[in-house]
């Protein structure tokens, strides 16, 4: 059986639902594909002890730009944020706090991260044969590119008046992160912040309103069925094979996985340009973020010197200035720091629906856990050691929380890439280096969403849309599909 | 980043809070103040007619102590602080790197190695910087003492009433000892008047003398509000109000051309930004202008036109009770700067007035109002 | 301010930059005065006290970015300049014996790469004509005051390469860790991480110098390092220069934002209109200046000095080291690090105030170039390590003998026996070397013109921290000197 569309998307995660709505939109025809049972990618929500909810890989996502919001109408199938008004960094016997409001940091990176989404959507609308891409020069084309240089410390130490606020600066920066912040370059991390704020009802009703668009827009979605080749003719992609033998012929595919995934598993290694393939195995991709999911009693008890509404927003545990660095060490020799980063979030406080009255909900993000330890696999023992880490941790600054513990689930590296499909349970799509964002994502001159092979474009975390904003590198890559076929380049 | 998301109150609360009919308040500089004491209008008025008093405690105020104090100032600040002596001061801007404002404010000097530094918005990452560099002392008193403004042309006539022996000129200050209180008296204002300031502990005993000596010169408390009009009338813009100061070291933006401050640029000085301001100076394309708008109706940010192109923007504006007029300050084309250039700008629409009218306005002499003396 | 007796320009510092900086100016008849706070001039050129008979330099230990322009325009070859060893060879040093040797012979070269991978023997004449292609692209840039920033597909290259980190660009090259640990070194001269944007631009930036005629050649002077500085001495000599050793200038005296002279230690004063610092420019601008001279927030940035630094650590031996190896040429450079890692692992052991267990080293024995350094029969071994802490937890009181322990042991599981030989051994703290600010790639990509000059007119930076990547070169002297003259004109 030939199936045939115009356009297949790999992956049903925001930004290939994102993709499909705009393809669908414009009356192409679309078919998305989905190896879970569920589509979402990371943007799903799931009961992990009875009557407790959370979205297991992540609270928050980069936020949609508002123009995408609107045009993908997300607001009115019910996708509506909730913003934390407070971050806070508590150590056992002080506390400091910021709120979003008074953080000209965190301002600054927004106005940086749309200007560069702006760039992005520039080049995703160009033509493919269009020369005037390759003319443009890199440094005066990209917003942020003078963070490319400069370390975070260098860029945040301006702004911070103490140590203890440059240390919640830096632990807001790189939340679940991997970086040491005295490197040159570290300062990108800063157009990388995930603050959209959480989802009423978890990142589940974000898929559900992306869907619930799509369904109105006319695109099928198939579930449980892996891809597992890109079928090329003639040097261009004409398709896709599914696992169980299926193959769907289309004039475009948007593949939402990671770079390394899509090259390295959708096509044979010797079927790729040789530049390709050298450039695609440089590609740096370091999982680095573990999760743990609590369902409490109740909430701790506030310690007496704090007066401000703490569980209201993230809380990062006794950040220091000089922990980043041996925490990148550590990562680097393959085992788990001391005190790497964490952040608590009680999500149930801004959002109730998520457990039982008089419950709560706790998520903590670890920064800085390899995916590879150096004395082997992710055993029993060592999930159930972390655990403990973690917990030690918070109960080192909201005593009693241990307590209060009713169960808990942790998510380690390698179980983000089986769930989701991401080489080495890197949720950022590939390190936040220098040479692999803005203009250089996922490479110098392959202006993203276009790849070096004819008709296949990609979206997703790996593009240098994909980090700065959710749902928008779909949009994007939708785009030059429509320009390119309009132009007449796909058959 | 301020240590505390919480707002503040100053020391002056107890009897602002008697005072606020209506329960207006208004955050500003994180302390929580009177927006106004339920007549805006009539309390800029009282300021032009007859007397007021206003918390001003919310000002930034930081003393710079130690040897080279007078060497970081001067490196800093857009006129030679090193030349004052022990209580005079000096209105000053700071740039950055980039030749940029940063901040403005009133230096002034204690004793040979103590400066204050008075200011509308804070700056403290960047002192804090300087201080470092210089080897100097930073403490930051805003919430160490409490400060009333007085404001019209009955205000000496207060200070006298009260027992305050007040001679000072413009920008002259003193120590006093006044009747058990350590205060200091100083005319640091653009508004021609003085500031009284004392001890927190001390501040309710200042508002009530100040209040029951004024009784007899109509004195009455002005807010936030009431604040903003006389600004505006004498032409000062505001950091945050009407500008946003250079965030960071080398931002180019805004100049002090730009803002109609190079009068508090002394040019001989040797002072951080110089060379850029230097550099970038003349190549401004607009500048700050007075415009007085034919209506009653205030119009914040709008476009200006000239001749059917937009030629520049207000900032600020306000309803001036004294010119019974709509004023803004305006940030236009350097051109059509001069005095009775004609624009054309299109009134907010509001409940009241829901149909986009044009109207003229024109560039008038700042400043709008001059301070009134007592007869 | 100008008396009678005030010179046209002062040059503070008689390091290499300092001597060419006033050579030239000499040169173009301008009264200049040399003022160099040590007794000895040269800077990291200067002749070192080691031990008797013995001759080695301060701080430098081989020279690959002397600027040929000044070697040709002062004469340096008539004045005493030859060169024992024209071109090192880079020796990689494996601890299974397979010595990785990259020299300017591409065959001899690959052939000795194919024992660790066949695929990278293969890349090998590519890698080497991209790097020198990119190299002279670079050169109008860095080695010219008003060069331009390559055009065209070489630019684009330059701008990928420049936010590259050294060890994201080799290993995109090269498989086996030989080759790229061995590569590596060069590229953290800056202070750079290998994984900071700029380490790739450093290889970049080395492959662009010219030695002996040489693209990206590696040269031992006869007579050592000290014999470039009494080439030079006489070069400036010759030309009419004053110099003055042993006065430690103390503040540059401004005459409102332009300089106007020197105040030295003694309280004696000396005017002239232009003003040429051959020293470190952190030096410059928080001791010879008022603070805040350089702006705030310039200032501020530049306190953020740079947290790995590198040590030196020379020793005298009693018999030529052995190296059990045939196809280890006796001049050459040798690399002590055997993957990427170490180097990853020494910096982040170095920012955390420590030092790593494998501490990565650059060593040469410059007296199998030129047996006249030493004692008939004798050697030196000079070998450089980094990254190191540039303020250890410890104190580096205690860092250094620890260091020293450490360099001897690894050198020691190279050349067997090596420790018994050791008669004499010295090693230099970073922290009374060098006062370098932080690199950075603004710094390494802007024209030379920017980067001598300062915030105050009549004052030009000449020193090593004016050059992209801090070097023994004089090159931004000689920019320096041309553009104070083009100003002035």
């Amino acid at each position: 059986m030939l199936l045939r569309y115009d356009a297949a998307i790999i992956g049903a995660g925001a930004d290939g639902l994102a993709a499909a709505i705009t393809l669908a939109r414009s009356g192409l025809k679309v078919i998305v594909l989905e190896r879970n049972e569920k589509p979402g990618g990371r943007c799903i929500t799931r009961e992990f002890h009875p009557g407790f909810h959370a979205s297991p890989f992540c609270d928050e996502v980069p936020p949609i730009p508002a123009e995408i919001f609107w045009a993908l109408d997300l607001a009115r199938h019910g996708a509506v944020f909730i913003p934390s008004l407070v971050s806070t960094a508590l150590w056992p016997d002080r506390a400091r706090s910021i709120r979003s409001d008074q953080n000209r940091e965190q301002e600054q990176a927004a106005a940086v991260t749309k200007a560069a989404l702006a760039r992005a959507g520039a080049d995703a609308a160009f033509q493919k044969r269009s020369p005037f891409w390759r003319a443009h020069p890199l440094s005066d084309s990209w917003p942020g590119e003078t963070w490319a240089t400069q370390s975070l410390a260098d860029v945040l130490v301006s702004d911070a008046g103490d140590d203890d606020a440059l240390a919640l600066a830096m632990a807001r920066a790189l939340e679940g992160r991997l970086a040491h912040p005295d490197l040159a370059g570290t300062a990108l991390h800063l157009l990388a912040l995930a603050c959209s704020g959480q989802a009423v009802g978890g990142l589940q009703s974000l898929t559900e309103s992306l869907l619930s668009v799509l369904q109105s827009a006319g695109s099928e979605i198939l579930c449980g069925l892996e891809v597992t080749d890109i079928l090329r003719r003639d040097g261009r992609t004409s398709g896709l094979r599914l696992a169980d033998g299926t193959e769907i012929a289309a004039r475009a595919v948007i593949s939402t996985l990671d770079l390394k995934r899509t090259f390295l598993s959708l096509f044979a290694w010797n079927d790729l340009p040789a530049e390709t393939s050298r450039r695609v195995a440089s590609f740096r991709m370091n999982g680095s973020t573990a999760r743990l999911l609590f369902a409490l009693d109740g909430l701790p008890e506030r310690p007496a010197f704090v007066d401000i509404d703490l569980f209201a927003g993230p809380i990062h545990i006794a950040p220091s200035t000089t922990g980043f660095g041996p925490a990148y060490a550590a990562w680097r020799g393959g085992t788990v720091a001391e005190h790497p980063p964490i952040t608590l979030r009680f999500t149930s406080v801004r959002d109730p629906r998520l457990c039982p009255a008089g419950t709560a909900t706790l998520t903590a993000t670890v920064g800085a856990v390899p995916a590879r330890l150096f004395n082997g696999a992710w055993t029993h023992e060592k999930r159930d050691a972390l655990s403990e880490q973690v917990l030690d941790a918070i109960e080192s600054v909201l005593p009693g929380t241990g307590a209060r513990v009713r169960a808990s689930e942790l998510i380690v590296p390698p179980d983000i890439e089986q769930a989701l499909g991401c080489t080495d349970g890197d949720l950022w799509g590939g390190e936040i280096a220098p040479d692999q964002m803005l203009a250089l994502r996922p490479w110098l001159d392959s202006v993203a969403p276009r790849t070096s092979i004819d008709g296949l474009y990609l979206a997703g975390r790996s593009t240098a849309a994909g980090v700065l904003g959710t749902c928008v590198s779909g949009v994007f890559a939708a785009q030059a599909v429509m320009a390119d076929l309009k132009a007449g380049h796909l058959k | 980043m301020s240590n505390s998301p919480q707002i503040r109150a100053t020391p002056f609360h107890a009897r602002a809070a008697r005072a606020n009919p209506f329960n207006r308040w208004v955050a500003h500089n994180g302390f929580t103040l009177t927006q106004d004491y339920g007549d805006a209008q009539a309390e800029a008025l009282a300021a032009r007619t007859n007397v007021v008093i206003a918390d001003i405690s919310w000002r930034w105020r930081l003393y710079l102590e130690g040897t080279n104090a007078a060497g970081c100032l001067s490196r800093l600040m857009t006129k030679n602080a090193s030349s004052l002596s022990s209580g005079q001061s000096l209105k000053v801007l700071w740039l950055n790197d980039g030749g940029a404002v940063r901040g403005a404010g009133v230096v002034a000097r204690y004793a040979s190695d103590q400066f204050l530094l008075v200011s509308a918005a804070t700056d403290a990452g960047w002192f804090a910087e300087a201080a470092r560099q210089f080897g100097v002392s930073l403490r930051d008193a805003t919430e160490e003492d409490g400060g009333l403004a007085l404001i019209g042309p009955y205000a000496e006539a207060v200070l006298k009433a009260a027992g305050l022996e007040a001679d000072l000129a413009p920008l002259e200050f003193h120590k006093l000892f006044w009747r058990g209180l350590d205060v200091t008296v100083s005319r640091w204002g653009e508004q021609d008047g003085y500031e009284i300031w004392c001890k927190a502990d001390d501040c309710l005993i200042l508002w009530d003398r100040l209040m029951r000596a004024g009784a007899a010169f109509g004195i009455r408390p002005a807010g936030i509000a009431a604040g903003d009009i006389l600004d505006i009338e004498t032409g000062v813009p505001r950091p945050g109000r009407d500008y946003h100061p250079a965030g960071d070291g080398f931002a180019r933006d805004p100049t002090p051309e730009t803002l109609g401050l190079e009068s508090l640029i002394d040019e001989q000085s040797v002072f951080n930004g110089r060379n850029a301001w230097l550099a970038a100076r003349g190549s401004e394309k607009s500048t700050l202008a007075g415009i007085e708008i034919d209506s009653e109706t205030p119009a914040n940010f709008v476009p200006l036109r000239s001749s059917g192109t937009v030629a520049g923007h207000t900032l600020t504006s306000v309803h001036s009770p004294v010119l019974r007029r709509a004023i803004a300050l305006a940030q236009v084309e350097k051109s059509l700067a001069a005095v009775g250039t004609q624009f054309e700008l299109t009134l907010p629409t509001s409940l009241e007035s829901p149909i986009a009218q044009p109207v003229a306005a024109r560039v008038v002499d700042l400043p709008f109002v001059k301070p009134a003396t007592a007869p | 301010m100008s008396g009678p007796e005030s010179n046209d320009a002062i040059v503070i510092g008689g390091g290499t930059s300092g001597l060419v900086a006033a050579a030239y100016l000499a040169k173009t008849g301008k009264k200049v005065l040399l003022l160099e706070a040590k007794d000895k001039l040269g800077g990291l050129c200067a002749p070192g006290n080691l031990a008797e008979g013995f001759k080695i330099a301060a701080g430098a230990q081989t020279l690959y970015a002397l600027d040929p322009v000044v070697v040709r325009e002062l004469k340096l070859p008539k004045k005493g300049l030859r060169f024992a060893s024209r071109e090192l060879a880079l020796t990689g040093l494996r601890s299974d014996g397979k010595h990785v040797v990259i020299s300017g012979d591409v065959h001899d070269t690959a052939s000795s790469i194919a024992l660790h991978s066949q695929r990278d023997a293969d890349t090998w004449p590519r890698f080497r004509k991209e790097l020198f292609e990119m190299a002279r692209a670079m050169r109008p840039l860095w080695w010219e005051s008003q060069g331009a920033f390559p055009t065209g597909i070489e630019g684009q290259k330059i701008e990928r390469l420049a936010r590259m980190s050294s060890g994201a660009w080799l290993d995109s090259w090269f498989e086996s860790d030989a080759i790229k640990a061995t590569l590596c070194f060069d590229s953290t001269a800056g202070g750079h991480s290998v994984l900071e944007p700029g380490s790739a631009l450093s290889l970049v930036w080395r492959a662009a110098q010219e030695m002996s005629g040489l693209q990206g050649a590696v040269a031992i002077p006869r007579g050592g390092l000290a014999a470039l500085t009494e080439a030079l001495i006489a070069a400036a000599q010759d030309a009419g220069c004053e110099i003055r050793s042993g006065v430690e200038v103390v503040r540059v005296i401004l005459d409102g934002e332009r300089a106007a002279g020197v105040q030295m230690r003694s309280g004696e004063t000396c005017f002239a209109p232009l003003v040429f610092s051959a020293i470190g420019s952190f030096r410059l601008f928080s001791r010879l200046l008022l603070p805040g001279t350089l702006g705030i927030a310039r200032t501020e940035a530049s306190r953020r000095r740079p947290s790995v630094a590198q040590a030196r650590v020379v020793m005298t031996l009693r018999r030529v080291p052995q190296i059990s190896s045939d196809a280890i040429l006796p001049a050459s450079r040798f690399i002590l690090a055997e993957r990427l890692e170490t180097y990853v692992a020494a910096d982040l052991a170095a920012r955390n105030g420590d030092l790593s267990d494998e501490l990565p080293m650059e060593f040469v024995i410059p007296t199998t170039a030129d047996a006249s350094l030493a004692p008939p029969g004798q050697h030196i071994l000079s070998a450089r390590v980094r990254p190191v802490p540039r303020y250890p937890a410890e104190g580096w009181a205690a860092l250094s003998t620890r260091l020293g322990g450490q360099v001897v042991a690894s050198l020691e599981r190279l050349v067997p026996g090596l420790s018994r030989d050791i008669a004499h051994i010295e090693i230099s703290r970073p922290d009374l070397l060098e006062n370098a600010l932080p690199l950075n790639v603004p710094h390494m990509l802007t024209t030379a013109a920017r980067r001598v000059e300062t915030p105050i007119a009549g004052l030009f930076l000449c020193g090593a921290d004016a050059e992209p990547v801090p070097a023994v070169s004089g090159r931004a002297a000689r920019i320096a000197v041309a553009s104070a003259l083009a100003v002035r004109r």
